[in-house]
Parts: structure tokens; C-alpha cells; sequence
């Protein structure tokens, strides 16, 4: 009896139909789906509109699927975007150098009044430095209201972009928004915003009052009064920098790796709880967390090429004054007066510290966006 | 070459005063004054092309030429004054020399009020 069994149920699985079962894995196409999907729900205005300003386009949730695929903005966008600033700059510039010079050329000609009537060379001298200075100033000023200007604005569309990246973040489950990237976006924004528009700026702008007068007369200089506030703006930069370089980085390093480990046991714990859907809720997870996480890098690196390509115009126009305002002295040096040269020269210096700024700025929110792109990418491993 | 002439017409104009002072010193002044006269003649279609050119390259670049052409006058005006100051001073006539270096300095003073003006206007607006 039990051999008949024993041969009928061998019989019965031998000819039973064979269906093939298809195990339901992660593919590409869930992840696509799945990112399509967290960004259809994600208010990007800020990034929008920042993006709009500079490569005038409009649709940003495309330019960030092309981002995840590493596909960011064209070469031509970009060219176009660095060309239009270029032209503009050097436009302004160069109708500035020759007035300028055609002022430094007719000064010269002072030379060739007699030293005996020295009262009247000193008054069309002053005159002549009058307009130099009329010309000069009128672009240093410029320059100065267009920095701060261009740093209130990266200031307001960082603050728009900041917290996307941020809730993305905060919804992986991660402490390490609230306890390290939050409070490091509020120092960004209240302490070193104070300390760039409450001292380094009023700095900026006496050097360019005292650099105004230092060289108008021989006796009466301002010269030991421009180098220590140039020494003492350099000195306050370069320990801001530093000092938030240095927080930042440590910081990060210890909530990138708490926030792997908390992610990693809340995957074990989901994998070995259920029995029978443990696997699919485990790459459930990683699909989530991939499509966030893929989200949040492409967002960050847009930021970051955003955040050059805002910098890029102001900083060529400073930099290209900087250097006109050294080129010049180096032409007329011949032939114009050593007060003249000299006061363009400090020009050039205040114009130096403009282009310092905008460097500190670029530095510190980039160290942020980056810290931001790098954190928790370990979690899908 | 035009330099030539004018070194030529210089050393002569100064041998002529040179001699004239010595046989009849009345005549010496005015000697001295027509040298110079006729020497800058010839620089006034210079200063003149340099203005023009100065002028065209400022109107071509859409800048705004007021400053350079009031400049010009302050320096035209200026070393006319001093070179009828310094006629009058080697007339012996310091007193007048002085008086027309006061003119002419208040004459520069006003005719420069315009920069000054635009300068102080400048820094009130930033340091506002």
C-alpha cells in the first residue's frame, strides 16, 4: 500500500503541468518610475526660478532627470551664459580706460608748466585728479552696490534650495538634518551673512573713501591707514573660512556615519521581521531610498552650478577691473603724476577685496552643498 | 620736418631778443612776447587734431566727453595764464604778474566747480 502511494505521488509531480514563475525584482524602470514620481511631488519653485534667472529654463524637474542621468546643461547653455557676461563687462571697462587715459594724457601736459607758478600746476592738478577720480569712482561704487547686491541674492535663492535638499533628507529618516546640516545652514545665514554686510563691506567701503584721498597730497597720506585695513580684512577672512571649513567637516563626518549605521539596522530589522515579504519590503526600501538619495545629489549639484554661474559675471567684472585698474598705472607711468598712479593702484586693491568676497562666498556655500550632496550615499549599500 | 622749423625759429627768436637787449632793451619785451606767440601758433593745430580725436573716440564709444573737454580748457586757460604771467614778471612787473595768477586761479576754481560738484555728490550718495 504505501509503495502504490509512494509510486502514485511520484507519478503526479512527474507529469504535473510546469508553470514558470517569475520573481517580481527591482529593475531599472521602478526607479525611474519611483523618481519621476518623488519629484512630480516636490514644490521646486526656489530652483526654478534660480535656474530661469541664469540659463532662462523653465522646466527644472527635467533638467534634474537629466542631471540624475548625468546629463547636466548643455555646453552651448553654458557658453552662452558665460559669453553674454563677458561682453557686458568688458564693454563698460574699456569705455573707462580710455577716458581715463585721455585724462592722464592731458594732465601730462602739466608738466611743462614752470615749477615757479606752482600754485596754479597744483590747481589744475587738482582738477585733473578731480576727474580721474570722478571717472574711477563712479564704477568702484558700481561695483561695491553690485556685490552686495549679487550676495543678498545667492543668500535668498540658497535659502530657497536649501531646504529641499534638506527635507529629502529628513525623510530618509536621518537626525543628522536637524542636528548637523540645520544648524550649519543658520550659522551660514546669520553669522557669516553678519560678519560679511556688517564688517567686511563697511571695511571695503572706507578703504575706498580713505583710497579716494590717500594720494592727494604729499604731505597729508592715508597710505599706513589703506594697508591695516587691507591686513585686517585679509586676516578676517581667512579665519572665517578656516574656522567654518573646519566645523563643518567634522561635524558631518560623524553624522554621515550614525546615520548609515541607524539606516542599515532599520533595514535588517525590516528584513528578518517578515517572513514571507521581508525581501520585496527590504528592496522596497533601497528603491526609495535610491530615488531620494539620487534626487538629492542631482539637486546639489545643480545648486552648485548654479551657484557659479550666479558668481561668474560679478566676479569677471571686478576681476577685469582689478586689472585695468593695475594696467593703466603701468601704461602712464611715464607720463603721468605718481599721485594718479598711485591712487589707482589702491583702487585696485579695493576692487581685490570685492573679487576676496565673492571667493568666501562661493567657498562657503559650496562647502555646503557639497557636504549636503555626499551625505548619506552610503545608505544603499 | 615741422620740429626743425620750430627749434630753428626758437634758437633765432632767442638770439634776436639776445641782441635786441643788448643794443635797444625796449624792444626786447616785445620781441619776446611775438617769439613766443608765433612758437605756440604751431602747437594749436595739434592740440586741436588731439581734441578732435579725443572728441570722435568718446562720441564712437557713447561716453560722455564733458569732463575731458572742460579738462582741456582748465589746462588751455591755465598755461595761458602762466605764460602772461610770466611775460609780465620778466617786464618786472611782479605785482601784476601776481594779480593775474589770483584771477586766473579763481577763473579755474569756478570753471571747475562742475567736477568737484559731481565728485561730492558721488561719495554723499554712497556714503548714504
Amino acid at each position: 500500500m504505501n509503495k502504490k502511494l509512494i509510486i502514485l505521488l511520484t507519478l503526479l509531480l512527474l507529469l504535473a503541468p510546469c508553470y514558470k514563475v517569475y520573481a517580481e525584482g527591482t529593475n531599472e524602470n521602478n526607479l525611474d518610475q519611483t523618481v519621476n514620481d518623488v519629484i512630480e511631488g516636490m514644490d521646486l519653485t526656489p530652483l526654478e526660478d534660480w535656474l530661469n534667472k541664469i540659463f532662462n529654463v523653465e522646466n527644472v524637474k527635467e533638467v534634474i532627470i537629466q542631471a540624475i542621468k548625468g546629463e547636466y546643461l548643455s555646453i552651448e547653455e553654458m557658453g552662452n551664459a558665460f559669453k553674454g557676461s563677458l561682453k557686458s563687462v568688458l564693454t563698460s571697462l574699456s569705455a573707462l580706460f580710455i577716458q581715463v587715459l585721455s585724462i592722464i594724457v592731458i594732465c601730462s601736459v602739466l608738466s611743462s608748466i614752470r615749477p615757479d607758478n606752482g600754485q596754479i600746476k597744483d590747481l589744475i592738478f587738482l582738477v585733473c585728479y578731480c576727474s580721474v577720480c570722478l571717472s574711477v569712482f563712479t564704477v568702484v561704487t558700481r561695483s561695491i552696490a553690485r556685490t552686495k547686491e549679487t550676495i543678498n541674492e545667492l543668500s535668498a535663492q540658497i535659502d530657497g534650495v536649501f531646504p529641499i535638499a534638506l527635507t529629502i533628507m529628513s525623510a530618509l529618516g536621518a537626525k543628522s538634518p536637524s542636528t548637523v546640516y540645520q544648524p550649519l545652514y543658520i550659522g551660514v545665514s546669520t553669522l557669516f551673512s553678519g560678519i560679511i554686510k556688517n564688517v567686511l563691506f563697511p571695511i571695503v567701503e572706507v578703504c575706498a573713501c580713505v583710497a579716494l584721498f590717500s594720494s592727494l597730497s604729499e604731505r597729508f597720506s592715508l597710505k599706513k591707514f589703506l594697508l591695516f585695513l587691507s591686513d585686517a580684512f585679509k586676516w578676517i577672512v581667512g579665519i572665517t573660512v578656516t574656522v567654518f571649513s573646519f566645523l563643518s567637516i567634522i561635524k558631518s563626518i560623524s553624522a554621515s556615519t550614525y546615520d548609515s549605521f541607524s539606516i542599515r539596522a532599520l533595514k535588517y530589522t525590516i528584513g528578518n521581521s517578515f517572513p514571507l515579504i521581508s525581501g520585496f519590503a527590504k528592496e522596497g526600501i533601497d528603491v526609495v531610498f535610491s530615488s531620494a538619495i539620487l534626487i538629492k545629489n542631482a539637486v546639489g549639484s545643480l545648486s552648485i552650478i548654479l551657484l557659479f554661474f550666479a558668481l561668474l559675471s560679478p566676479f569677471l567684472e571686478v576681476l577685469l577691473l582689478s586689472l585695468f585698474l593695475k594696467l593703466l598705472p603701468a601704461l602712464c607711468e611715464p607720463i603721468a603724476d605718481n599721485r594718479i598712479t598711485q591712487l589707482l593702484l589702491n583702487f585696485s586693491k579695493v576692487i581685490g577685496m570685492l573679487a576676496t568676497l565673492l571667493i568666501m562666498i562661493f567657498i562657503i556655500y559650496f562647502i555646503v552643498l557639497f557636504l549636503v550632496i555626499m551625505a548619506q550615499n552610503g545608505l544603499v549599500l | 620736418m615741422i620740429i626743425t622749423k620750430i627749434i630753428l625759429l626758437a634758437i633765432t627768436a632767442a638770439l634776436l631778443c639776445y641782441y635786441l637787449k643788448s643794443i635797444n632793451s625796449n624792444l626786447f619785451l616785445p620781441a619776446l612776447l611775438v617769439s613766443g606767440i608765433v612758437i605756440l601758433n604751431y602747437s594749436i593745430d595739434y592740440i586741436l587734431a588731439v581734441s578732435s580725436y579725443f572728441t570722435k573716440l568718446f562720441e564712437s564709444l557713447k561716453i560722455d566727453s564733458s569732463v575731458f573737454i572742460l579738462l582741456l580748457k582748465v589746462c588751455v586757460i591755465g598755461y595761458a595764464i602762466e605764460f602772461s604771467a610770466g611775460l609780465i614778471e620778466d617786464l618786472g612787473i611782479k605785482n601784476l604778474s601776481d594779480k593775474l595768477i589770483f584771477v586766473g586761479k579763481i577763473l579755474l576754481l569756478s570753471m571747475s566747480l562742475p567736477i568737484f560738484n559731481s565728485l561730492f555728490d558721488l561719495m554723499l550718495n554712497f556714503i548714504n
